[in-house]
């Protein structure tokens, strides 16, 4: 194609979406820029005013904001990194199968397919330490003596992390699982004619070319679950060490009706998770070379 | 191209079809009630009353998610983006001053009601400043609840004094599957509530003008409310799995007969009774324990009406509201619904008194209520309370330390308050 | 690929993941079928004894239930057809066409994708409701196509870049002019990415709570999620009538789904072959 027909063809493929983009989301992105300069609250807005950086001081001194992002940081490291493994071995799974794949990759969207706040409520159930399947199950095979408090204030984060890959891991496996799809047949049969065997065709072949589809997954997750909200406010409210920075930003918009803190809040999550994604980009763009 | 032409001209087609409810141009008047559900149908069954009643005015019910929280997020959502989608709200009784300073509701006309005819408590959560700006429409309080059965056989009197209750627990214990004494510890706004009844049972309280003036009193009252709370459970009178507690949680254990006390509201009395328990018959309603000499004070929950200050028709709305709010709707609510009334003539009320004979009961404990404290910044001061009580119940936290953070931050949220 | 080892390994592990993924499922079912008070049965039962239907009597007596159900699938729908055809051009752009700040591009979108949700949602509300659109299925869709085009754009965009790059020229060269190479031996190539997409944002728009909460405020409006968070009475959760709506909700997902599966499948089969 010629150059200039390409741009123009590339205008016109990109607007339609660039342009959604902007129409919609232009405005409330900008609002809540601008609002975190401003001490607006909706209770009273007329008293709103121009307070510079004043909000962003309050924000470095705010100690449940340094806690709840410790809380937020353990979670999304652990849940990632589990859903990212586990994601990893099922979707290999899937697709070492012949038969029943449908069946497989339809069992393992169930999970994803529920409503979180309907899993969250579920999952509260089955580990409610009186009436819970869990507990119940763990006492009949002799494996516990007392009743665990599962959503106590020893582990709660514990079971919060457990719902969330119990949910989430399909989204995960089916990234993968396209990747895996992906990979042309004949490579492996021509590893296999190497005579390489399963680890080292792995390594060599499956992992790289999955690199990309692992850090669309990793990346999103990451993303998603540094932001989580549903699982840990149904499941909690964010007690017992399980309160996430969006939490705390609900609590401040809705509760409070703060809306200028909330905006400040609002953009040092959107920053620390900007940073931390383009830290990923970059490092998984410096490990493909 | 076209599929996208097509998308949009289907989506206006949706516009159009699901859109434009709530104007009228012939000159009827539509109001929208929100409220939480109302699982009894009583609430629907008396718009309908309403509706037939009142030609050229149709009110729409609204209904929303029961929990309190989901409610006033979207509240504040759409009073804050000064919409006029709903004409009157239902509000919990923690609300008022909030939606009053921030003038999203309307001050209930001179007139509209008599306010001699309302239970005090409820009329008080309904003002602020010494203006009316909803009119109580339900209402509910802690009591405790007992197993009568179990204290007579081991021939005990019901406790009164919090030694009184230790014992009784103690007399009790012989079964360890089943707990002394079940409440709400979860971190949530019940905890408010009950830290609270603690907190009253020792003579203490969080009033503002107290919060200043006598703040170190203040704190030793919360420190040992606090003391109070913990060593139940550390104790054993209570489980540790009181500390995830909601209401449902501690009643089904008490329902299913594995603990002797309850603290809950009054819908629990219903569900004792109903299909499911193992206690039916053999459950008593008493006052909170309380320490010598002070008195046990419940804290007061339930549900006020308010008009929007953006609905299009308050005249429409206010006459609503003096409906749903009125005897007959009381009445009604009480009997369909257990739903416990704000009016004192409906305790008397010989058809309510048959649906629900325990309302006697609860009439007597609701002679000493308090509100939770009252101010636009409530939402604040409920974190804070329930924070800092929940840590001090886990152990995260030193029962003092705890207790100078509490009353410290309150000093500071409410503080300015009167 | 048959090591013998490998398939008994392969085998637990397929049935390790069934149990796990299905346990809470199968529990949800169970709990439907039961009545109200197995659940504070000690020892509790593992299956409906005796099983009931009224939990779902229950679910359909409610008003408007179906109508949410369908509310929630025309969102889901309609949200993933607009994302998609707003996606799909723009991936095929950023992968297959020199594109001057296409880094730059990506980064928009992923900074769009990264932006929370909840600070949104009151300017949203508050331009859908001068629009005169609350209520309405665009202000659901809308938002939700803003929230999800982004995943889409960065999936389609990896997928479209590890097709062939001379995949084109060799079309053209065999006599296609560009669009006719686009519709006969891209877009069927790129069938697993494009369904993959499809469903993450059919599920994504499905279970969306939030927004949904706030910008249907009546009963016939209402999607899925909402309709649930209703059946919570003041204080008790009746879970077994819960546990039925939501299986109601689940089947129909879980069937398009398995439908959607055998697209992936068979788009594969046919497709990467040269």
């Amino acid at each position: 194609m010629i150059r200039g027909q390409e741009r123009r063809l590339a205008l016109w493929l990109l607007l339609p979406s660039l342009v959604f983009v902007t129409v919609l989301g232009a405005f409330p992105i900008l609002s809540q820029f601008v609002l975190s300069f401003t001490d607006l609250n909706l209770r009273f807005p007329a008293d709103r005013g121009f307070v510079g950086g004043a909000n962003y001081a309050r924000l470095v001194t705010d100690a449940v904001f340094w806690q709840d992002l410790g809380n937020t940081l353990l979670f999304t490291v652990v849940s990632v990194g589990l859903e990212l493994l586990l994601g990893l071995g099922a979707a290999l799974l899937i697709n070492r199968a012949i038969r029943g794949r449908t069946a497989l990759t339809s069992t393992l969207m169930m999970p994803w397919a529920l409503p979180t706040v309907v899993a969250a409520t579920m999952w509260s159930l089955i580990l409610n330490d009186r009436i819970g399947l869990v507990n119940s199950l763990l006492s009949r095979l002799g494996l516990i003596s007392e009743r665990v408090l599962w959503l106590g204030p020893k582990l709660a984060m514990t079971s919060v992390i457990l719902a969330d890959v119990w949910k989430t891991t399909p989204f995960v496996a089916i990234i993968l699982l396209a990747g895996l799809k992906s990979i042309p047949r004949h490579y492996y049969e021509a590893a296999e004619l190497d005579g390489a065997n399963r680890w080292e065709t792995f390594r060599a072949i499956t992992l790289p070319l999955l690199k990309p589809f692992i850090a669309v997954a990793l990346l999103f997750r990451a993303m998603d679950a540094f932001r989580i909200f549903d699982l840990v406010w149904v499941l909690t409210g964010g007690a017992s060490g399980t309160e996430t920075l969006s939490v705390y930003i609900y609590k401040v918009l809705f509760r409070y009706s703060e809306m200028g803190y909330g905006s400040t809040l609002t953009i040092a999550l959107f920053v620390i998770v900007f940073l931390m994604s383009l830290g990923l980009i970059r490092s998984m763009r410096v490990q493909a070379e | 191209m076209r599929a996208r032409t097509t998308l949009l001209i289907v989506a206006m087609a949706l516009v159009v079809a699901l859109g434009g409810c709530g104007s009228d141009e012939s000159g009827e008047v539509t109001l929208v009630f929100a409220a939480g559900s109302d699982p009894s149908g009583a609430t629907e069954a008396l718009i309908e009353e309403y509706n037939s009643a009142h030609p050229g005015v149709t009110v729409e019910f609204q209904a929303m998610p029961a929990s309190t929280d989901t409610q006033h997020d979207s509240y504040v959502t759409y009073l804050s983006a000064r919409q006029s989608n709903v004409d009157i709200y239902s509000l919990d009784v923690i609300w008022t001053a909030e939606f009053a300073t921030a003038g999203w509701i309307r001050e209930v006309p001179e007139g509209l009601i008599d306010r001699e005819d309302f239970l005090e408590g409820p009329l008080v959560s309904a003002s602020y400043d010494d203006v009316l700006y909803a009119i109580p429409w339900f209402t509910d309080a802690g009591v405790l609840y007992y197993r009568r059965d179990l204290l007579e056989e081991a021939g005990l009197d019901v406790p009164e004094t919090w030694d009184e209750f230790r014992t009784a627990c103690d007399a009790l214990a012989s079964d360890p599957d089943v707990d002394g004494y079940v409440w709400q510890g979860a971190r949530y706004e019940g905890l408010v509530c009950n830290f609270l009844e603690f907190l009253w049972s020792i003579g203490g309280s969080i009033e503002p003008d107290r919060l200043r003036d006598e703040t170190p009193s203040v704190r030793n009252e919360v420190a040992a409310a606090l003391a109070l709370m913990k060593s139940l459970v550390d104790e054993g009178y209570s489980p540790q799995s009181v500390l995830t507690y909601k209401e449902e949680d501690a009643r089904r254990v008490f329902t299913e007969g594995q603990s002797i006390f309850l603290r809950n509201w009054p819908y629990a009395w219903s569900m004792a009774q109903g299909e499911g328990s193992k206690v039916t018959d053999v459950v008593g309603i008493a006052r909170l324990p309380h320490a010598p000499g002070e008195t046990p004070y419940s804290t007061i929950g339930g549900w006020n009406v308010a008009v929007s200050t953006f609905s299009k028709h308050p005249e429409e709305a206010f006459e609503f509201l003096a409906f749903i709010a009125g005897e007959r709707s009381l009445e009604l609510r009480a009997i369909e619904g257990g739903y416990l009334p704000t009016r004192k003539a409906t305790y008397a009320d010989p058809d309510v008194l048959k649906a629900n004979p325990h309302f006697e009961r609860f009439f007597e404990v609701f002679r000493y209520t308090r509100n939770r404290p009252r101010s636009p910044e409530y939402s604040l001061a409920s974190d804070i309370i329930q924070e800092n009580a929940h840590r001090a119940l886990s152990g995260s936290m030193p029962v003092e330390d705890a207790a100078d953070q509490m009353v410290e931050r309150l000093l500071d949220t409410l503080g300015d308050q009167r | 690929m048959a090591h013998r080892g490998a398939t008994i390994w392969s085998w637990f592990g397929r049935m390790l993941l069934v149990v796990l993924a299905l346990v809470p499922i199968y529990w949800i079912v169970n709990v439907s079928f039961s009545g109200p008070q197995a659940l504070y049965k000690v020892p509790l039962d593992y299956y409906p004894n005796p099983p009931v239907l009224e939990n779902y009597r229950e679910v359909f007596d409610v008003n408007q239930f179906p109508g949410n159900v369908g509310n929630s699938f025309i969102v889901a729908t309609l949200t993933t057809l607009l994302t998609l055809a707003l996606g799909a051009p723009a991936a095929y752009a950023l992968a297959r066409l020199r594109v001057r700040g296409r880094n730059l591009i990506l980064a928009v979108f992923l900074g769009l994708a990264i932006f929370p949700a909840i600070g949104m949602m009151g300017p949203l509300y508050v331009a859908m409701a001068r629009l005169g659109l609350i209520n309405t299925i665009p202000a659901l869709v809308l938002p939700y196509t803003l929230f999800t085009l982004p995943l889409a754009i960065w999936i389609l965009t990896h997928f479209f870049s590890t097709l062939p790059a001379s995949l084109e020229d060799a079309a053209l060269v065999d006599g296609c002019t560009p669009p006719q190479a686009f519709l006969r031996i891209i877009l069927p190539l790129s069938a697993p990415g494009l369904f993959t997409s499809a469903i993450l944002i059919f599920i994504w728009a499905w279970n969306e709570f939030l927004f949904a909460l706030i910008m249907t405020t009546t009963p016939e409006s209402r999607t899925v999620p909402v309709a649930l968070a209703l059946f919570a009475g003041l204080h008790e959760l009746p879970w077994a009538t819960i546990a039925a709506a939501t299986v109601i909700t689940v089947v129909p997902v879980v069937v398009l789904v398995v439908f959607f599966q055998r697209q992936i499948v068979e788009g594969l089969t046919s497709g990467v072959e040269r």
